[in-house]
């Protein structure tokens, strides 16, 4: 279930973003809404109906009537032409969807519901991630999603001296995945890497970050060759039939696979299943840091809200430790402040929320985001960097010469959909270079 | 080694220990290999063809997403399409490579032959085939449908060759890790058909040694046992036999006589008090027969025919006879004694208990019963008895009778509450006495429930009295009191009439007592004018005379025939009538004084102090008209400066009874009476007066009568009979003291007076309430 939710954000992501922007356009001529009406609330997430009605459920309990409407926008196109005016009090998006209204104009600042949220635990580079570039934050980061490292616990037994796993690096990573498969004769690494596995999301804003501190503007770098060799070398010990995963939970829980990379939502299955057996730990780090991608979830007001006070109010109990530990039990998705852990019964969740704390909140953890939607090319920049790495670490292929070619169609790509570049790549104006 | 065992004494115990540890060991190197040999084989049935299963499947799921993108690609050749199949040529690629790694890892001759055999070319083919896609891939910048189909059909059919590979190497390796499991399984057995053998034979010889070394042991452990056993029967014999001189004793030293007879009842054995009890020696007994101790025949018969039907002879009473033919009253209890088997009596044990101190006492009881019963029908007094639990269980007619018992049947349990409560009932007892009774029934045994109560039962009183028992019963007596009750009252009334009677006489004494006291004040003042008279007379006369003379003096002056000798001569009879008149005149005074004083204490009470013989001298000159009648003549030895702190007008009262007493009895035709008073201080602040007569005495009888009230011989003489009765009340009563008379030796009669100097303060006695005639 998680898993599908996961792809339903992204591909919804996308079509969402566009009728949202249509249904702010047209409430930026309509007249304001009548008073004492509930607060209407829209989500790009949390579109299916179970998870929608379990949003309804955590917002029951808010002193105030919610109207919760995830947001589909053909649907929400045809209401607006059939009822004229709809009043929206809060939205929640996505960053690469709160991104794209700010940059249009339509979110108000939110420094000051900020500034009454301090105690909210949010990392600082999530709340520079919500200025969206500018010196304002445009949205209150509410709950994240992220990628995470899991282990089998028989698999500490072959951990290397001296590592930790809350600092493993890439290297002792490789000399763990080396142990193992001495001692088992198979490998027992494991990564996403099958035709609908997140293998890129792991090259793009893991391996790449950690060993050269960006992820587009740094695709070849000298930095490059160190990660790539020192890839093919954790490939060496890795379980081939990784290229057929698309999800780590079931070769965990068959013991195929002792350690692994993956999305949150697909390793909860495993972890949820044996909590006892398995330990979750933030990705190793590399001579830059520990590359993350953190799938921030934000509240932000539309400029002309006319429900202020109750949307205020409204983001001052969604963002409650509480309440974060009901939205990550229930929903997948995580608060910031690992306090709620102690909301949550659900031994599994609280550790997985602990260690997306852990990881994310770390001084040494370079933030970056999902791609913003670059049309037709999202597709082909996720395939890129698979090309670059079942070339290089696959088929042994020359890495410098690899690396051209991809760079090549990343520029095209690029230069094309005029993209400005994302985190953990510096943001600016203008495409993206890709050097 | 353990215990004494010696294994050197036979050889073959060495042998077989040097073989049980070469057995052991070749078993356990045996078991090494084979279980190692066993791993082997599984790891090869399951991990080869699993895995390589594995990475083969892999390889064609790849190899199918493969062609989906190369079709794709040739539908519609766009870059991402063709990213799309490069990526997936080269996860492909990848998995194809390990396959055939893994192919070539295989043993030839092994089961890889197998996979070998139908996947390797397979393999080689499709790694061909993707060599040659992938430079296709690399040049595709037109569409190249033709060139890409041609691929995709290739893979295609590679992908079929390598399904159908798999499929086929899969059955075969199911049928090949069918075989092996069964070669496995009979390996398996095998081994364990050649554990069991060698285990047994380890067993068997590590049994025989162990059995060896245990049987050495257990003969060890016998013998020890068998000396701890030896040990312990010994004791336990000698415990039987202590426990069997214990029961000799007790037996013989039973109080109870035992034997022991044969169910022809012969007497096998008996204890030492049976042959005492008998006057027989063990010898006589045992040649009798038990029938010969019984006085009845009919007894020893009854006793017979019981035992025969099997029936419980228990506490039965016989009488049975001694070897001095003495009758003996006893309780006979018979306890059969089985054979064990058939459970016949084979004997019987005889409990004899001697009764003819019981029956003795009981007809020592049941004397007594019928005596006291008796006793109770006898008495006077209705008589119950009631027990502990207040059950009625004797009593007489006279009880039964007071209490309406008869009414009531059975008497006999018949509680002692309903008796009381009928009778409270019926008002027999004063008001809240019957509560006393109710009380004491209820004390129970231990309780205080001596009772003594009045039953007015209309047509009698009784006096009933509930006295405990010792066995915490209780007694209940009830004596008919009708006629002492009616006496009591006639007594009472009578008592009332004296009472009453008695009060008017002390009310008509009194009286009388100061009618004398009046009379005797009365005589003093005639004694007391009589005496005044004199010097009064005397005076007047003198005066007169004086007055006279005066007169005719003057009256011859005045004439002037006065001559100096009538001067002279009126001079000297001034002179001498003028001294008689100072002389008279004090004497009148001094009397008046004195008997003022004494009348004044005769009317008076007042207690004060006085100089005895002073006062004494005073009375007796109030006396003086009495006394100078007479020709008794008074004499006092007092001793002066004897003062007393008493009561001087009951003194007064005193001496003048006494000298108006023997004035009128004792000196009647005499011309030499004579009254003495003599006064003595005694010790201890008392003194006494012993007054004394020579008169005509008191006749003997009449003496104890002398103080008694209104006691006269004068009675006709004008005799109250009350002076001595008041002077015994002043004596004892005023003056605290007593008085007694005694005759006077020679005739007459002295009263003697003692009493305190310092009299008691008020009346020492009740006044008027002198004994009758006491006497010193």
């Amino acid at each position: 279930m998680l898993t599908a939710m996961a792809f339903g954000r992204a591909v919804r992501a996308g079509r969402s973003l566009l009728g949202l922007l249509i249904l702010l356009a047209v409430m930026a001529v309509m007249d304001r809404p009548r008073a004492g009406e509930p607060v209407r609330f829209l989500s790009t997430q949390f579109a299916p109906v179970t998870e929608a009605e379990r949003m309804r459920a955590i917002l029951a309990d808010f002193v105030g009537d919610v109207v919760f409407q995830p947001y589909d926008s053909l649907a929400l196109v045809e209401r607006l032409t059939a009822e004229g005016e709809i009043p929206v009090g809060l939205l929640a998006g996505l960053h690469s969807d709160l991104a794209a209204l700010a940059g249009a104009g339509l979110l108000r600042p939110v420094d000051a519901i900020a500034g009454q949220l301090s105690d909210r635990a949010i990392p600082t580079g999530v709340l520079d991630l919500a200025r969206l570039g500018t010196d304002t934050m445009r949205y209150i980061p509410w709950i994240q999603t992220t990628y995470l490292m899991v282990a089998h616990r028989r698999a500490l037994d072959y951990l290397p001296a001296g590592a930790r796993l809350d600092r493993l690096t890439y290297l002792d990573l490789i000399d763990w995945a080396t142990a193992m498969h001495a001692a088992q004769g198979e490998p027992r690494l494991g990564f996403p890497a099958g035709p609908r596995g997140l293998m890129h999301r792991f090259i793009h804003g893991y391996l790449y970050p950690s060993y050269t501190g960006g992820g587009i503007t740094t695709l070849r770098s000298p930095a490059t060759l160190l990660m790539w060799r020192d890839m093919r070398a954790l490939w060496q010990h890795t379980n081939v039939r990784s290229l057929t995963y698309n999800s780590m939970a079931e070769p965990l829980l068959a013991g195929d696979v002792w350690v692994a990379w993956d999305h949150v939502a697909r390793l909860m299955p495993a972890i949820s299943a044996a909590p006892d057996d398995f330990v979750v730990f933030p990705a190793p780090l590399g001579p830059r840091g520990r590359g993350v991608i953190v799938v921030t979830l934000g509240l932000a007001m539309p400029t002309d809200a006319s429900q202020a006070a109750a949307a205020e109010a409204l983001i001052e109990y969604l963002t409650r430790p509480s309440t974060g530990a009901r939205i990550a039990t229930q929903l997948g998705f995580f608060p910031f402040d690992a306090t709620a852990a102690g909301h949550i019964e659900d031994d599994a969740v609280a550790g997985m929320l602990e260690a997306i704390a852990a990881q994310n909140s770390a001084p040494e953890t370079l933030i970056g985001v999902l791609p913003p939607d670059l049309g037709g090319g999202s597709e082909t920049f996720g395939l890129s960097y698979l090309l670059a790495f079942t070339r290089i670490v696959l088929r042994g292929i020359e890495i410098d010469e690899t690396m051209t070619t991809v760079a090549a169609q990343m520029a095209d790509l690029l230069q094309e959909s005029g993209t400005p570049c994302w985190p953990p790549d510096p943001v600016g104006l203008g495409p993206c270079q890709v050097p | 080694m353990p215990g004494s065992l010696s294994i050197g004494r036979l050889p073959w115990r060495a042998v077989a220990a040097v073989a049980f540890v070469l057995l052991m060991v070749a078993a356990a190197v045996a078991g090494i290999m084979i279980v190692s040999a066993m791993r082997q084989v599984r790891v090869e049935l399951e991990v080869t063809p699993l895995e390589q299963h594995r990475t083969l499947a892999g390889v064609i799921q790849s190899l199918s997403t493969l062609a989906s993108a190369v079709d794709a690609l040739r539908i519609e050749p766009t870059e991402v399409r063709r990213l799309r199949a490069v990526v997936a040529l080269d996860r492909t690629y990848a998995l194809a490579i390990d396959y055939r790694a893994r192919l070539e890892a295989e043993q030839p001759g092994d089961t890889g032959s197998a996979f070998q055999s139908a996947l390797g070319p397979a393999t080689a083919l499709l790694l061909a085939e993707l060599a040659e896609l992938d430079g296709l891939l690399a040049r595709l910048r037109a569409p190249g449908n033709t060139q890409l189909l041609a691929s995709w059909t290739r893979l295609s059919d590679i992908n079929t060759t390598l399904t159908d590979a798999y499929v086929l190497a899969n059955t075969r390796a199911v049928e090949h890790l069918d075989r092996q499991s069964v070669h496995l399984e009979r390996l398996r057995m095998g081994l364990a058909l050649v554990l069991l053998l060698l285990v047994g034979m380890i067993f068997g010889i590590g049994g025989l040694l162990s059995m060896q070394i245990r049987t050495t042991k257990a003969r060890e452990r016998a013998r020890a046992e068998l000396a701890v056993e030896k040990q312990r029967v010994e004791a336990a014999l000698a415990r039987v036999q202590a426990t069997h001189d214990l029961y000799r004793d007790i037996f013989q030293s039973s109080p109870i006589i035992i034997t022991m007879i044969s169910p022809q009842g012969r007497v096998l054995f008996a204890n030492r008090l049976a042959f005492e009890y008998f006057g027989y020696s063990e010898d006589q007994l045992q040649r009798l027969e038990a029938r010969d101790l019984y006085v009845r025949p009919t007894d020893r018969d009854a006793i017979a025919r019981r035992l025969a039907a099997g029936e419980t002879v228990r506490d039965l009473d016989v009488d049975m006879v001694g070897s001095d033919g003495g009758v003996r009253h006893c309780s006979i209890t018979f306890c059969p004694v089985s054979d064990g088997e058939s459970g016949v009596p084979a004997a019987y044990y005889v409990w004899v208990s001697d009764l003819t101190e019981r029956v003795r006492l009981q007809a020592e009881i049941m004397e007594r019963t019928t005596l006291l019963q008796t006793v109770m029908d006898n008495a006077i007094q209705g008589m119950a008895l009631y027990d502990a639990g207040g059950q009625l269980r004797a009593w007489n007619d006279r009880y039964a009778a007071m209490v309406g018992l008869a009414a009531v049947a059975p008497a006999i349990g018949q509680p002692l509450r309903s008796v009381a409560e009928a009778l409270i009932d019926r008002g027999a007892f004063a008001t809240g006495r019957g509560d006393a009774l109710a009380d004491a029934i209820d004390a129970g045994p231990g309780g205080p429930r001596a009772v003594e109560l009045e039953a007015d039962l209309a047509a009698a009183v009784y006096d009933l009295r509930a006295q405990p028992t010792p066995a915490g019963g209780l007694v209940i007596t009830g004596t008919d009191i009708t006629d002492r009750k009616a006496a009591e009252r006639e007594l009472r009334a009578a008592k009332e009439t004296a009472e009453s009677s008695l009060a008017e006489l002390r009310e008509t004494q009194a009286q009388l007592v100061e009618a004398e006291k009046l009379a005797a004040l009365g005589g003093l003042v005639a004694g007391v004018a009589h005496e005044v008279n004199t010097p009064v007379g005397i005076a007047l006369t003198a005066a007169s005379t004086l007055r006279d003379e005066t007169l005719g003096l003057i009256e011859r002056t005045g004439s002037g025939a006065v001559r100096k000798s009538d001067v002279l001569a009126y001079l000297d009879l001034a002179a001498e009538t003028t001294r008689l008149l100072q002389a008279n005149c004090e004497r009148a005074a001094s009397l008046i004084a004195s008997f003022r004083q004494v009348s004044v204490d005769q009317v008076s009470d007042e207690r004060r102090r006085f100089d005895l013989k002073t006062y004494l001298t005073e009375v007796l000159l109030s006396l003086g008209p009495s006394l100078s009648k007479t020709t008794v003549a008074v004499s006092v030895d007092c001793p002066a400066g004897l003062e007393l702190n008493s009561y001087p007008g009951a003194f007064s009262q005193i001496i003048t009874n006494l000298v108006t007493n023997a004035l009128n009895h004792a000196f009647e035709n005499r011309q030499d009476g004579k009254i003495e008073i003599k006064v003595d201080n005694l010790s201890q602040g008392r003194f006494s007066l012993i007054f004394s007569d020579n008169g005509v005495g008191v006749p003997d009888e009449n003496a104890p009568r002398l103080f008694e009230p209104f006691f006269t011989t004068r009675r006709g003489s004008g005799g109250s009979g009350l002076g001595l009765h008041i002077l015994y009340n002043l004596v004892v009563g005023r003056l605290g003291g007593h008085v007694s008379f005694r005759p006077t030796p020679g005739g007459g009669a002295t009263f003697v007076i003692e009493a305190p100097c310092d009299a008691p303060i008020g009346d020492a006695t009740e006044a008027g309430a002198g004994p009758a005639g006491q006497q010193p």
